[in-house]
């Protein structure tokens, strides 16, 4: 298996356009904290934690059954970024 | 495809970071599995890795390091006892469909 990603994203992510966007797509409990290096993005309704810093973004999923809800996370966090 | 200079070139979709001096954006997923597996941890390791070994081809190097199986972004890693495990998959965006791909495998042993 060697499936090339379909994008490749760069720079910051902007967290208020991800917050519009989550709310946008139905997730309106999204709880942001600010960090030392950045902010945590706290869905307890989805049992998810994202934390962003300036290069990177981390999505920590607990419940394991939830693939729609990754792919969906992953759709908006990549349409909060920059990419070629 | 990458024009500088008024050159056209071909390069990896990941050298372009570099040569246009753009810094990447790291999106990594992480998820933990409850797998009620009454085997030792050792043997579930093992079948792990045989799994992740199973879905990799060609130059991509599946290793084995203080319990922990990798694979260019993708990390798998087994925790716990006969009576209850967690496996943590986590794997960078640029591994998409290897990492959900071992997610839901390790989700079905779990059934």
């Amino acid at each position: 298996m060697n499936n090339k990603p379909k994008f490749y994203p760069w720079g910051p992510l902007d967290i208020t356009s991800l917050v519009q966007k989550l709310t946008q797509e139905g997730i309106v409990n999204a709880k942001v904290e600010e960090t030392a290096s950045g902010y945590i993005v706290l869905l307890q309704n989805e049992d998810t934690v994202i934390q962003i810093e300036e290069k990177r973004t981390h999505i920590f999923c607990e419940d394991d059954a939830r693939s729609d809800l990754r792919a969906k996370l992953n759709r908006i966090i990549m349409s909060s970024l920059n990419k070629f | 495809l990458l024009l500088t200079d008024n050159k056209l070139r071909v390069i990896e979709a990941d050298r372009v970071y570099e040569e246009v001096g753009i810094p990447k954006h790291e999106v990594r997923s992480t998820a933990n599995v409850r797998l009620s597996d009454p085997r030792p941890l050792a043997n579930t390791r093992e079948s792990l890795h045989q799994l992740v070994q199973s879905r990799v081809k060609g130059e991509r190097q599946v290793v084995m390091t203080d319990g922990t199986i990798s694979v260019d972004s993708v990390l798998v890693q087994v925790d716990g006892d006969e009576d209850e495990k967690t496996v943590l998959v986590s794997w960078g965006y640029q591994d998409e469909a290897l990492g959900t791909y071992l997610l839901r495998e390790i989700e079905l042993m779990g059934k």
